[in-house]
């Protein structure tokens, strides 16, 4: 037996919660499945929307819509209100050829009016009337569903709304082109599953946690619920933010999409509040808003960088805001979503908890992963605070007879298993002669994220052999695509050779893959060279005819595709974008160096763009290196085999390949260029060593630094 | 704190939040030795920015204009909105009528000595009498002139552009394409007077003030050359 409830809207609480124990009674006694909707949207109608108190879909029963009455109800409001929803289920289910028979529904939808005892009126005909306890009875009653319809039921309810692929792709002529292949993905992806649609209705009284990796589903399910909740809550004011400023047209599109299916109608865009976390003068944004809310004045991001430094810009204006909230304050917004929460600062989240009405309906969506292990996300102490006698201000509470307020999307749509495989064997140093680079701290996020153990068990200082789940993974990947086709690399003597190579590869991607060039993303993984890399890239694509943007240098900053056009962009831009084929360049960069852990990071966001085709590209011994870590991990069959660090080398790991401040840096890179300048006057004789007595100082330094190393080790 | 929190419209408002921006970060880099918090009011209908204890027609123009008095009187007065390192004055004044910018006037009144460091022990009052009273003043004046730059379209004529520039003499006015937001005045002296220091305009923001019609403002002439 398998029972699931998805709670949305719960308007009738008492007979809900009497409705749902009775349900579940009747599947703990019987060998039956199903799913129970409470609050489940229908498609708009013509004239109106509709929101079912509750709909069963069982194997056995089928699709059993329940009403509420109210107490007062004549039997004619009655029978008027089955009539209206046995239309209204009728009219949505049939715009759909896979539940027809002929002309009419394959199968018969059963409406029922539930009350709470048996003191209901007596109504002949086809009405069905019954008490609370009388559920079990009408479900024993209906069990000869057909199983065929069942399915194609489920497929039909899950779907809640449409996404249409966004291109036609009308030129697309071969069925096995890279373009062909690439439509059939789309289209897969535009059915959302049944973990996205559980986690856009759940609704519960309070706030609600979204985990899952890049690509399962995050943006969708925000901005699902979003439509849903403003179907569902008119007069709500709703906020969605985010740190990508691109997301706002995203957000935009989809939630125009998904509210036009619950009402036929234009969003009210000024209860929907699509903003940006900061904000301009010129647009509001979450901490602009609660800025002027309090009457101060919210600062920009150059006066904020001064104030604060770059990397504490935001939270350095987010915690100068704080103060000003009084007792008093009046809260905003009566719910906000949070996209991207892991690149938000822990007193942003203080500010929306002041900024959201009780009960605190925040939701937030994060990505363990989208920083590896650098940044982690703060605790729920550190977001929300505590009240004054020392309790957590917000806690995700575990339920079972509540709306989930905790949920992990376990399904990776956007990466093919074995690039994201790559992708965390070399953002995790995996496969590197010199070690590995970083880890988790919590070793069970492994499974989390959809890793399945081979062998060997997730403790420090375990050997182990993870691999991509078929569970996480969705079909289409080894349908379509092969690994060898999917992932490659390779090694340039020279950069313009590179570009050479990349630049005629896209041709081929254009002319006879049957790729538009908007399907074609560039990545220039250092930022500071990526414009005048791209310059030089660019020029090779001039070359052959192909026009290129650089994705917020030559276009406004909120477009990062324009359609006949490459997109080029810097790591930093590339974030939170996707495209079907994906070219890193000049890779060799991340390779080792300083600040390791953000070099790698910078390679595993790149590889993570890719919807279904990744080349890893560089130039010289870097990219050599690169190429053997690559080497190891497809001649294993992309698996990641290797040691759990103990807990000591961890420490020691972070502590070599931590971010370091700028001061250091620049300490770092003046040494280092200090020092190549004496090699090389050793080497070009123009320096006698026997003339700097400082030199055998300094080796004895650096001997001493590398015995208590070892010491350490 | 405060529960009521009045609206205005949008460009008053980013003007005033440009202000703040601006001087929060100058203060920051120990450009200004003071600034003062903007905030939009309501005048007449109009919805205004100005500064501190703003009387018109006094010692704030005219003919007092490139005066030591007149210098006195804004910084004893405290009519200003920041006072920089070396003891100069910067204010502006803004109108609007709705979201439209009918008037504006911004005034660099540089320090009439000559400031070898930067203010921090004394105050620029202090640093001013010490000045005046100074048996050595000739040697420690230096003589710059105030910068003036209006928007005044009430008026406009052949000899009053309708934004201008004034520089040494009241009735001087020089034309200037279209009217300005604090945060180009500011560019502007910095870029002309302070040449020296190494400031990064690249990401200040800057409003647009144009406007293709003058209708509004009772001028019946093609539109305003931008």
């Amino acid at each position: 037996m398998s029972f699931d409830v998805v709670r949305g809207k719960v308007n009738k609480i008492n007979p809900t919660q009497s409705l749902v124990k009775n349900i579940t009674r009747y599947f703990e006694n019987k060998h039956d499945s199903g799913t129970l909707f409470l609050g489940y949207p229908l498609s708009a109608g013509s004239e109106s929307k509709v929101t079912i108190d509750a709909l069963l879909v069982s194997k056995r029963c089928g699709l059993i819509a329940f009403i509420f009455p109210e107490d007062s109800n004549s039997p004619e409001l009655i029978m008027e209100e089955q009539d209206t929803l046995y239309y209204h289920l009728d009219y949505n289910f049939k715009k759909y050829i896979s539940l027809k028979k002929g002309r009419d529904l394959a199968f018969e939808p059963i409406v029922v009016s539930v009350f709470p005892d048996d003191s209901y009126p007596n109504i002949e005909g086809e009405y069905t009337l019954i008490s609370i306890e009388e559920i079990e009875k009408v479900l024993n009653e209906n069990q000869d569903f057909s199983f065929d319809v069942y399915k194609r039921l489920c497929e039909v309810l899950q779907r809640v709304a449409n996404i249409k692929p966004k291109k036609k792709r009308q030129n697309v002529k071969k069925e096995l082109s890279f373009g062909g292949k690439i439509k059939k993905i789309e289209r897969e992806i535009a059915n959302l599953d049944q973990w996205q649609k559980k986690a856009a209705l759940e609704l519960p009284e309070g706030p609600q946690r979204i985990r899952g990796l890049a690509g399962s589903g995050k943006t969708i399910v925000l901005a699902l619920k979003a439509a849903y909740l403003h179907s569902q809550f008119p007069e709500w004011n709703i906020a969605i933010t985010f740190y990508t400023r691109s997301l706002s047209q995203q957000f935009k599109d989809l939630i125009r999409q998904f509210y036009f299916e619950f009402s036929s109608e234009e969003p009210d865009w000024g209860k929907v509040n699509i903003v940006h976390a900061w904000g301009t003068s010129f647009e509001n944004g979450i901490y602009s808003i609660a800025a002027r809310s309090v009457n101060v004045t919210p600062l920009n991001f150059n006066t904020a960088k001064m104030k604060y430094g770059r990397i504490n810009a935001f939270s350095g204006v987010c915690e100068e805001l704080l103060p000003y909230f009084g007792d008093d304050y009046e809260p905003v917004f009566d719910a906000v979503l949070i996209d991207e929460a892991q690149d938000l600062p822990s007193t942003f989240y203080k500010i929306i908890f002041q900024l959201t009405k009780k009960p605190k309906r925040i939701t937030w969506a994060y990505d363990e992963l989208q920083n590896l292990s650098e940044i982690e996300m703060p605790s729920l102490a550190e977001m929300f605070g505590r009240d004054s006698e020392g309790n957590l201000n917000v806690i995700l509470e575990k339920n079972p007879d509540e709306a989930q307020m905790d949920i992990v999307l376990p399904i990776c749509y956007r990466n093919p298993p074995w690039a994201l495989t790559l992708a965390h064997a070399l953002g995790f140093g995996i496969y590197r002669d010199k070690g590995m680079i970083q880890m988790f701290d919590e070793l069970k996020l492994w499974e989390d994220i959809g890793y399945q153990r081979i062998s060997g068990r997730l403790q420090y200082g375990n050997k182990i052999i993870l691999k991509r789940s078929t569970k996480s993974t969705p079909e289409y990947f080894a349908d379509l695509l092969k690994p060898e086709e999917s992932v490659q690399s390779k090694v340039f003597k020279s950069a313009e050779e590179q570009y050479k190579w990349v630049s005629n590869q896209i041709k081929n991607n254009i002319e006879y893959d049957e790729l538009d060039p908007d399907d074609i993303l560039v990545i220039f993984p250092d930022a500071y060279r990526s414009n005048k890399e791209s310059i030089d890239f660019r020029k090779s694509l001039n070359q052959l005819g192909i026009k290129s943007v650089l994705a917020g240098v030559d276009t406004d900053r909120d477009t990062f595709k324009m359609p006949e056009y490459i997109s080029c962009s810097s790591i930093y831009r590339a974030k939170g974008n996707e495209a079907p084929m994906v070219y890193i360049v000049n890779a060799n960069h991340c390779s080792d160096g300083l600040e390791l852990i953000k070099l790698r990071n910078i390679l595993f966001t790149a590889i993570t763009r890719s919807r279904a085709w990744i080349r890893i590209c560089g130039v010289g011994e870097g990219m050599d290196l690169l190429q053997e870590e690559i080497n190891k991990c497809i001649e294993k069959g992309y698996i990641l085999d290797f040691k759990l660090p103990t807990k000591e080398e961890l420490e020691s790991i972070r502590r070599i390949n931590r971010e370091r401040t700028q001061e250091e840096v620049k300490k770092i890179n003046l040494a280092q260029s200090n020092v190549k300048q004496l090699i090389e006057g050793f080497e070009k004789g123009e320096l006698d060593p026997e003339l700097i007595p400082e030199l055998e100082v300094l080796l004895n330094v650096y001997k001493k630094s590398k015995m208590s190393d070892n010491e350490d080790e | 704190m405060s529960k009521k929190i009045v609206k205005y419209n949008k460009n008053i408002q980013n003007t005033a939040e440009e202000m703040n921006n601006t001087m929060i970060l100058l203060f920051g880099l120990k450009l200004l030795y003071y600034y003062k918090e903007v905030r939009p009011q309501f005048s007449n209908g109009k919805q205004i920015i100005t500064w501190d204890n703003h009387i018109p027609d006094r010692a704030n123009c005219g003919p007092f204009f490139t005066t030591l008095k007149q210098y006195e009187h804004i910084l004893k007065s405290g009519a200003f909105h920041c006072i920089l390192f070396d003891g100069s004055i910067i204010r502006s004044a803004f109108i609007f009528d709705s979201n439209n910018l009918i008037n504006h006037s911004h005034l660099w009144w540089p320090a009439p000595y000559n400031n070898e460091s930067y203010i921090e022990e004394v105050t620029p009052q202090s640093k001013y009498e010490d000045f005046i009273n100074d048996s050595n003043w000739k040697k420690r004046l230096r003589m710059r002139s105030p910068i003036r730059i209006d928007f005044d379209p009430k008026n406009m004529n052949d000899n009053h552009p309708l934004v201008h520039m004034h520089i040494q003499h009241q009735e001087t006015r020089i034309h200037i394409d279209k009217p300005i937001c604090f945060n180009k005045f500011v560019k502007y002296i910095f870029q002309n007077f302070y040449s020296s220091i190494d400031l990064d305009f690249r990401k200040w923001n800057l409003l647009d003030f144009s406007y293709e019609k003058s209708e509004i403002y009772g001028h019946i002439s093609s539109r305003i050359i931008i």
